[in-house]
């Protein structure tokens, strides 16, 4: 009974995963990467992890996501199109693939090797398991945990800086200026707020 | 699993989706009743007697409707939607617990289909996906209505979802579970609306998010007819617009009997049904309860749809976060306070 479930889920995340990467328009990927954290959230049930399982829908699923597709909408992207380099886009997934393999090889060792049903958070089952893994997150691996914090916050650091490379104010305004004073002298005859036709696909 | 327990799950699935999908049906009939009682008219009158067909007249029209598709629009997504819009509130079915437990020869067996500690979570987590639906149809029908609809729907779902999610943790402090046949179970002695003030305050904020969440007036600005056609379903006909409307309607129920389980006491009747000796008979009274209170909320839902006219969208950012969030939050800590010093 749990070999054929475990596989049709694995199976999911896979496909949705890969659908995620191959996908051109943001919005399915989007809606793939969904589903993919429903396959995932299905294992962790299938472990013994009710708990994580519902943190993975409540958390990634209904907020992360969610914020993400709203912004994907509001930013009107286009069909992503394939990349000028090939160079890169063969040697990536091939390195990606080696570094999995790796992490394939190393991580049922680990203490945290949660999937193996060997690490500390074993019975983290029910409600009961909600205080075990506060205990484990906040006890043993506090260091951790804020750690990751920190790296959250460096990440947001960044993006900030990557999107506001362009200093200085004045230089923005005067190009907003540019940007207003060009537009008014085309006139634009299709207004960018739409939905999924913009991506300028003849369906 | 034995045989018995899967017999009794799939009997479980029966009847409570059953009713779930029956309620649904049942309340759009009485939507447009009460309606035309409202505006002093008959109301649907021609189709059997009362008009008690009309949702089976609907249901066989939308099946031979034409199915159209806006040119340009996302094929994957536009046919998605829909049934991502309805299978959030089926699935909450799950953990609803209709009845009290029934107990024979000894064992228990619960109320409710699958009656898992994680509950709570699990409620949160279906009720946080349910968003998908509306916004991924807006996004998908290539409509700039509809696209607007569902922006408008995913930010305020989002933003009630926090009050909503704190008001249910007010109640977790109290019951001191997640479980939700336990959280009904502790409350039989005291409903938690007269909990006074915490429950009160929690029962008034859950209410107001929950007519957000299933984006019903006076919050439905995701299909806002005078500014937006009809805003995500612009596009939709025949029976991908009646998944939309069966999921809005499931989600009622899904919220009134969610209502009913965290602030008034599930199935429970002032200790009167608690007492009855014979399970059965106990099991099927709390059933009975338990429906007449969720009908007690479906018909509110439906009244003050036909009677508050809508916000404006300024008015209901402001109500969401700048009142319910702050006083939900404010509420947890008192509640918190009040369980830790042994008051409660």
């Amino acid at each position: 009974m749990a070999l054929p479930v475990f596989l049709i889920l694995a199976a999911g995340a896979v496909f949705f995963a890969a659908n995620v990467v191959l996908r051109r328009n943001p919005a399915e990927c989007a809606v793939h990467l969904v589903g993919s954290f429903f396959c995932l959230a299905g294992i962790y049930l299938m472990i013994g992890f009710p708990f994580l399982a519902a943190l993975q829908l409540l958390v990634y699923a209904g907020a992360i996501m969610v914020l993400f597709l709203f912004v994907i909408m509001l930013l009107d992207l286009r069909r992503e199109e394939p990349r000028e380099n090939p160079r890169i886009s063969t040697i990536a997934p091939l390195a990606m693939g080696l570094l999995f393999g790796l992490l394939a090889v190393v991580l049922p060792d680990m203490p945290v090797a949660v999937a193996t049903g060997r690490g500390a958070v074993a019975g983290a089952g029910g409600a009961e398991g909600g205080k075990e893994l506060a205990n484990y997150l906040f006890g043993r691996h506090l260091l951790t945990f804020e750690a990751t914090s920190l790296l959250l916050l460096a990440g947001i650091f960044g993006v900030v800086v990557l999107a506001k490379r362009r200093t200085s104010r004045k230089a923005d305004l005067e190009r907003l200026l540019e940007n207003i004073e060009a537009e008014s002298r085309t006139e634009r005859k299709e207004p960018p707020l739409v939905g999924a036709g913009s991506e300028g696909v003849a369906s | 699993m034995t045989t018995a327990a899967l017999i009794a799950t799939l009997v479980k699935i029966a009847v409570f989706f059953g009713i779930t999908i029956s309620l649904a049906a049942v309340s759009t009939l009485f939507e447009r009743k009460i309606s035309a009682w409202i505006q002093q008219r008959y109301g649907p009158n021609r189709v059997g007697p009362w008009g008690v067909l009309q949702p089976l007249a609907d249901g066989l029209k939308f099946i031979f409707k034409e199915e159209v598709a806006p040119a340009g629009a996302n094929r994957l997504l536009f046919r998605l939607a829909p049934a991502m819009a309805a299978a959030p509130a089926f699935m909450t079915v799950a953990v609803v617990p209709f009845t009290f437990p029934l107990i024979l020869d000894g064992t228990r067996i619960p109320m409710a289909i699958a009656d898992i500690d994680i509950g709570v979570l699990f409620f949160m987590a279906m009720g946080s996906l349910a968003v998908y639906g509306i916004m991924l149809g807006g996004w998908a029908s290539n409509n700039k209505y509809s696209l607007l609809g569902g922006l408008r729907s995913s930010a305020q779902m989002i933003s009630y979802e926090l009050a909503m999610m704190v008001s249910v943790i007010t109640v977790l402090t109290l019951a001191g579970s997640m479980n939700l046949t336990r959280i009904f179970e502790a409350q039989i002695p005291l409903w938690n609306i007269a909990v006074f003030p915490v429950g009160t305050i929690a029962f008034g904020i859950f209410l107001i998010a929950a007519f957000a969440e299933t984006n019903r007036h006076p919050f439905d600005l995701a299909e806002c007819e005078t500014e937006l056609v009809g805003g995500f379903h612009t596009e939709y006909s025949s029976m991908k617009f009646a998944l939309f409307f069966l999921g809005e309607y499931s989600a009622m129920v899904m919220m009134s009997g969610l209502i009913t389980t965290f602030f008034l006491g599930g199935p429970s009747l002032f200790g009167l049904v608690n007492g009855i000796e014979d399970p059965w008979i106990k099991v099927l009274a709390g059933l009975g309860v338990f429906l007449a209170k969720v009908c007690f909320f479906l018909f509110l839902f439906i009244w003050v749809r036909w009677t508050i006219p809508r916000f404006r969208w300024d008015q209901l950012m402001h109500l969401g976060w700048k009142l319910l969030l702050p006083l939900s939050l404010a509420n947890l800590l008192l509640a918190g306070t009040l369980v830790a010093t042994g008051v409660l």
